[in-house]
């Protein structure tokens, strides 16, 4: 079912979504856009009521989309038939800030209905059950019932639940929120593990700062709008990297992490062109890592010593400001890895930071 | 195995099963209560004939039920004997008489047969056997069945019908049921003695034995042409499946009975379906996580099937075993003929099953309604 083509887990299109109908029609997600890869985790922030929860329901095929689209895995969940979205919620773990445990059921039970959806055989289920509460701290209360259990423990039994079959993504409303500083920090820890080592995609709605660290990525909602998008730890080595970077080091932190935000990263293999001379320049970019060879044909088909280029450099600036095609090829030397910055968010850091503008201005001059 | 979640989910709370359990097994304890009586005057209905040897039976035109049946000309008897085929023909009498308790003077009903002394009226021989004591005038046999509101009678005692003494020469077991306290035997002449010679001057029915190797169908069909259109001829199997027809769907008693297991059966079911639908909405948040971690809805509806299922089935039973008792009791103290059988057992537990499927049609419904999307 899932499409390996896709480098994204979840990918989130141009989605609205409105409550009600007519008079009392409301819009409460606006455009929203979204790509995440395996093994992220994401922490969406923002004031209730600014659709954060919609959006996590629309992502788990909980809820109809009604305009713009949302692949988990390359599937588009908008086409799906009834029976179709049940099987793809299987891939999904739910962690609701309440437990929702089957009351009648004890804990291993609870969570052996998760296992029973998969092919597990039955004579390992009860044992894979008290290993997923062993793990969560609960191996003494594996036959309690959830009214004897204390809301922590209920909570945890329910994320067991959610986390038992190593689902490929977990939705997680305040998963945190019933839990001591222990066995929230456990919880986190768990769900790190999950995404590292098999590549699963967690998404938190939480206001609890104390798990904020675990995140790749920040989301914030306002009003239905995704306001903002900030992969932290990639956000923070794109500034690094930025800041050695002769024409951003006297900006601001704040405008540097601006400005890395809508970097993208792009890879190249030794040999391939990341820019070709005559063609037409729509991104701006920085090279993180490995080396790159500056080539330029003049007319006189006399080619131009090469200049070597590495980590800190930048280029393709020039195409862009002065709408030009480009005036060098440049080819990766070795394994050579670039953030880049499209056109249109180039230009608009241009104009808003007055510093880049002279940076350039600088470098311009002395390149010549 | 899969976790049994709706057997779980039905012991969760014992207090509110036993109540719930309760009351169904009390409705399902009334279905059986208004199907034993149902099926007893069913029984009770052609008792009477079940009694009489015959194969055929000339009856009126205007028969309706054996207690309320015109009479027939007792020429048509006559001609009946000498038609090819018939072994023996004779006329039989009845009409409801008052027996006088000996000892207290009190009067009960008292179902009277007026038999000719020369045939074999009776399956059983050995009454047979004693029917020729009838010849002598007053006398009677009376059944061991009757109601103890007979008070004391003996064989070579006096009797009291219609304010004629009688004396009884001898017993037989019928039992009438709802029809009558009980019954006497007594020939013709007696009962021409009891109701006057006007009422012995026709016949109720004709009685016909056919030759030993004839077969009735062909028989029945020599008597319809040699006889009047007066009279209706019907086999034994026939007449009886008339009588408990009439009993059961025109009998104010029968209605009666049918409705009652009716109003049993919707009790039944009204009360499944509480328990069910309050059951469900305990558990909306419960089905829409099955939802959500991937159940399909089919799986959903069989936990409320299956809990539905066991509901009736922990009333069904219980009500079983207390109906065979109360049966006991009731015949113990009635005479009347409630007897389980293999046949109501299972009706009655169709029945259960039926309560469960409307139960569940109307409450499964709302499991539609648990949203998944509600649950964050």
């Amino acid at each position: 079912m899932p499409s390996p083509t896709t480098p994204f887990a979840v990918e989130i299109n141009d989605l609205n979504h409105h409550f009600g109908r007519g008079e009392s029609r409301k819009q409460v997600l606006y455009q929203n856009r979204l790509a995440i890869k395996p093994g992220e985790i994401v922490i969406m922030t923002g004031p209730s009521g600014s659709g954060k929860t919609t959006l996590l329901t629309l992502i788990g095929a909980l809820r109809a989309i009604q305009e713009g689209g949302i692949k988990l895995w390359g599937t588009e969940l908008a086409g799906l038939s009834p029976v179709e979205q049940v099987k793809m919620r299987r891939n999904i773990g739910f962690i609701f800030q309440a437990h929702n445990l089957f009351d009648a059921l004890t804990a291993r039970q609870n969570i052996k209905m998760a296992i029973e959806l998969t092919d597990v055989p039955a004579a390992e289920r009860d044992a894979l059950a008290d290993a997923t509460l062993a793990a969560l701290g609960l191996a003494e209360r594996v036959n309690y019932k959830p009214r004897n259990l204390s809301g922590g423990q209920r909570q945890r039994v329910a994320i067991g639940r959610a986390l038992v079959n190593r689902p490929r993504l977990i939705l997680a409303d305040e998963p945190t929120a019933a839990l001591d500083k222990d066995s929230g920090a456990n919880v986190v820890a768990l769900l790190r593990k999950l995404a590292d080592e098999n590549g699963t995609t967690v998404m938190i709605v939480t206001h609890d700062n104390r798990i904020l660290s675990v995140a790749d990525r920040l989301v914030n909602m306002i009003d239905g709008n995704i306001v903002s998008n900030i992969r932290v730890k990639e956000n923070a080595v794109i500034c690094a990297i930025l800041k050695q970077c002769t024409v951003f080091k006297d900006m601001s932190p704040s405008d540097l992490t601006d400005i890395a935000q809508k970097m993208e990263q792009e890879d190249f293999t030794p040999g391939t062109d990341i820019i070709r001379q005559g063609e037409i320049g729509d991104k701006f970019y920085v090279i993180a890592k490995g080396r790159a060879q500056i080539i330029t044909a003049s007319t006189t088909d006399v080619s131009r010593p090469v200049t070597l280029i590495k980590e800190g450099a930048f280029f393709g600036e020039v195409a862009l400001l002065r709408d030009q095609p480009r005036n060098a090829t440049v080819r990766a030397q070795e394994s050579v890895t670039t953030y880049t910055l499209s056109k249109e968010n180039f230009l608009a850091a241009v104009r808003a930071h007055k510093s880049f503008e002279e940076q350039l201005a600088t470098q311009l001059f002395h390149r010549g | 195995m899969r976790t049994p979640i709706a057997w779980f989910n039905t012991i969760q709370n014992p207090k509110r099963t036993a109540t719930a359990v309760g009351g169904i097994c009390f409705s399902v304890l009334l279905i059986f209560m208004q199907a034993g009586f149902l099926g007893a005057a069913r029984m009770n209905a052609s008792l009477a004939y079940s009694i009489l040897d015959f194969d055929l039976i000339i009856i009126s035109r205007g028969y309706l039920t054996m207690p309320r049946s015109e009479s027939i000309d007792p020429y048509r008897v006559i001609q009946a004997s000498s038609v090819p085929g018939v072994a023996q023909s004779s006329g039989l009498l009845i009409e409801g008489g008052n027996w006088r308790n000996s000892s207290t003077g009190d009067s009960s009903s008292c179902f009277v047969f007026g038999i000719s002394t020369e045939a074999r009226t009776f399956l059983d021989p050995a009454v047979n056997a004693k029917t020729p004591l009838l010849k002598d005038s007053l006398t009677a046999m009376v059944d061991l069945r009757s109601r103890p509101a007979y008070g004391p009678w003996a064989i070579g005692g006096a009797a009291n019908v219609n304010n004629q003494s009688l004396q009884v020469v001898g017993d037989y077991s019928l039992g009438m049921g709802l029809l009558a306290d009980g019954s006497v035997v007594v020939s013709h002449s007696t009962y021409a003695r009891l109701f006057g010679q006007n009422a012995a001057d026709r016949y109720n029915f004709g009685l016909v034995k056919v030759s030993p190797g004839e077969n009735p169908e062909t028989v029945a069909e020599r008597l319809r042409r040699a006889l009047a259109d007066d009279v209706v001829i019907s086999t034994k199997a026939e007449i009886m499946r008339r009588e408990e027809r009439y009993f059961v769907s025109v009998k104010p008693v029968g209605i009666m009975f049918q409705v009652g297991m009716g109003v049993a059966f919707i009790v039944g079911a009204v009360i499944l379906y509480q328990i069910l639908s309050s059951e469900i909405s305990n558990r909306m948040k419960e089905f829409a996580t099955l939802k959500a971690m991937g159940y399909t809805e089919l799986y959903i509806y069989g936990i409320g099937i299956s809990q539905g299922i066991y509901f009736s089935l922990m009333g069904y039973f219980p009500s079983l075993v207390l109906s065979f008792l109360l049966y006991r009791v009731l015949r113990s103290l009635s005479g009347f003929p409630v007897y389980m059988d293999m046949n109501r057992a299972l009706f009655v537990f169709a029945l259960t099953l039926g309560m469960c499927v409307i139960a569940a049609a109307l409450s499964l419904g709302k499991i539609k309604r648990a949203d998944p999307a509600d649950l964050f």
